[in-house]
């Protein structure tokens, strides 16, 4: 059997250099809350460990051209700690559900989007923030929209050789607010049944505007724009009383045992993260 | 390949050759003979393997090894010893806030790393740095009550 390699990159040059040298015969560990267990039973072998939490350059949160920026290293105990983030209420709300401060300790927003499960609980308040994931590889870097990236159950975009370098959120005015919100068996620690997340901007008590993104109801997280279309002009009101009922089609739920309980569910979930939007904004805003 | 790592253990300086997937709980207590970490889950949830790695509760269960190069680990037996225990020790064992003590290590730590941050915690604030730390027998009651009295003493 062959020894897996072990590195520890200090900048963002050196890690896509040996990126690229091992493609996808390399695993990048960060905070390592859901790789290492699979690299510990070997369910994962891979030649190569790039360990990226010695990278200073990518832990940093910024504000840059209308955007928040929050690097790929950055952990969510970063992400709480920074005013920037707190901006997004429905970040900050979704960062705050997952798992234990030791996993926050950790745990990383690049790292959620890398596992790509469909109830991960930060890509869903991302998505519904309309944040783009910046990719960086050896000689380049593209930008993919957070609703484009996952491509299937735990599978998203990421090519070989290839590295979250950062997430950047769009900066919103005042008149925009965010919520998340997720159904568990749990308080604390546990994974989401459903879970919702809005971007809201309304404007004399009406929907101007409207992102809703669902997670653990299909093989990825998903935008919603069936429901997302039916709600832009009209009052807050009416949206609540719509959304209360609705099982948009863009659920696709297969397993019979949790269908019933997750379809009767997710239109309350949204429900509640429209009203705690709406409610932040008539509070003032973020 | 084996990893050539140097690392704070306890104190004191350590230097270890270790494997890429080496995961931390297994080094202290394999080889190191550190058995206060206990392993229980081995996927995060329980919080038995908590030991502090700068000052912060995380779980050895899931970190590697070779990670830590360079940073500072805190495991119980760095903390107290049976004949002087430090002050949280003291105070579970005075709030009776042990029973099979699989998970007191890992309580004891995380409250450590609480109570350096922040001296006078509320009842929801030790909830929520103990929410990942899960005890089998106690009910939680004496382990809260355990924190507040080491607060107190502090
Ligand atoms: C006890 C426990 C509770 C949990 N609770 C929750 C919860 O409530 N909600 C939730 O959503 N998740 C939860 N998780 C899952 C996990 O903590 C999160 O998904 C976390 O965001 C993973 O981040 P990480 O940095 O630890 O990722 P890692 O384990 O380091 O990596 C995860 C994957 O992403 C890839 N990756 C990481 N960073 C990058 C990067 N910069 N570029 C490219 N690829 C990258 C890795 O190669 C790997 O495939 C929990 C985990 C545990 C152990
Ligand atoms: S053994 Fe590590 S969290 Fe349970
Ligand atoms: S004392 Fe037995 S698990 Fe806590």
């Amino acid at each position: 059997m062959k020894e897996t390699l072990y590195f520890g990159p200090k900048t963002l040059a050196e890690a896509l250099a040996l990126l690229d040298k091992y493609r996808d015969k390399a695993v990048i560990v960060n905070g390592g809350t859901d790789i290492v267990e699979k690299l510990a039973h070997r369910a994962v072998d891979p030649e190569a460990i790039v360990y990226i939490q010695g990278i200073p350059e990518l832990k940093t949160i910024k504000e840059e051209a209308g955007f928040v920026s929050i690097g790929g290293t950055a952990t969510y105990k970063d992400v709480l700690a920074s005013p920037l983030c707190g901006k997004f209420a429905g970040l900050i709300q979704s960062v705050r559900e997952i798992g234990s401060a030791p996993i926050r300790v950790v745990g990383t927003p690049a790292g959620n989007i890398g596992t790509a499960v469909p109830a991960a609980d930060c890509n869903v308040a991302l998505m519904a923030l309309g944040a783009r994931i910046v990719l960086a590889k050896l000689g380049g870097e593209r930008v993919v929209e957070t609703k484009d990236m996952f491509v299937a159950y735990c599978k998203t975009q990421l090519e070989p050789g290839e590295l979250i370098k950062e997430i950047r959120i769009p900066v919103t005015d005042a008149g925009t607010a965010s919520a998340f919100a997720k159904l568990a068996k749990r308080k604390a620690q546990d994974i989401a049944q459903v879970s919702a997340s809005v971007r809201l901007t309304a404007e004399g008590g009406v929907c101007k505007d409207i992102a809703i993104a669902l997670g653990a109801v299909g093989p990825t997280a998903v935008r919603v724009p069936s429901l997302e279309k039916a709600l832009v002009g009209k009052s807050i009101d009416a949206c609540l009383a719509e959304v209360k009922k609705a099982v948009p089609p863009e659920l696709r739920l297969r397993n019979p045992r949790n269908k019933q309980y997750k379809e009767a569910v997710v239109g309350v979930l949204i429900g509640r993260v429209l009203k705690a939007a709406y409610e932040e904004l008539a509070g003032g805003g973020k | 390949m084996a990893v050539d790592i140097k690392f704070i253990l306890n104190d004191k300086p350590v230097e270890l050759q270790v494997e890429a997937q080496e995961i931390l709980v297994d080094t202290l207590r394999e080889r190191l003979g550190l058995t206060g970490t206990k392993k229980a889950c081995g996927t995060g949830d329980c919080g038995a393997c908590t030991v502090l790695v700068d000052g912060e509760a995380v779980r050895s269960c899931i970190l590697l090894t070779a990670s830590v190069d360079g940073k500072k680990v805190l495991t119980i037996e760095g903390l107290g010893t049976v004949e002087n225990p430090h002050p949280i020790q003291q105070a579970f064992v005075d709030a009776g806030a042990v029973q099979c003590g699989y998970c007191t290590p890992g309580m004891v730590l995380t409250a450590k790393a609480l109570l350096d941050k922040c001296p006078n915690p509320t009842t929801e604030q030790i909830k929520e740095a103990l929410a990942g730390n899960l005890c089998r027998c106690t009910g939680y009651t004496k382990i809260i009550k355990a924190v507040k009295a080491a607060a107190k003493k502090n």
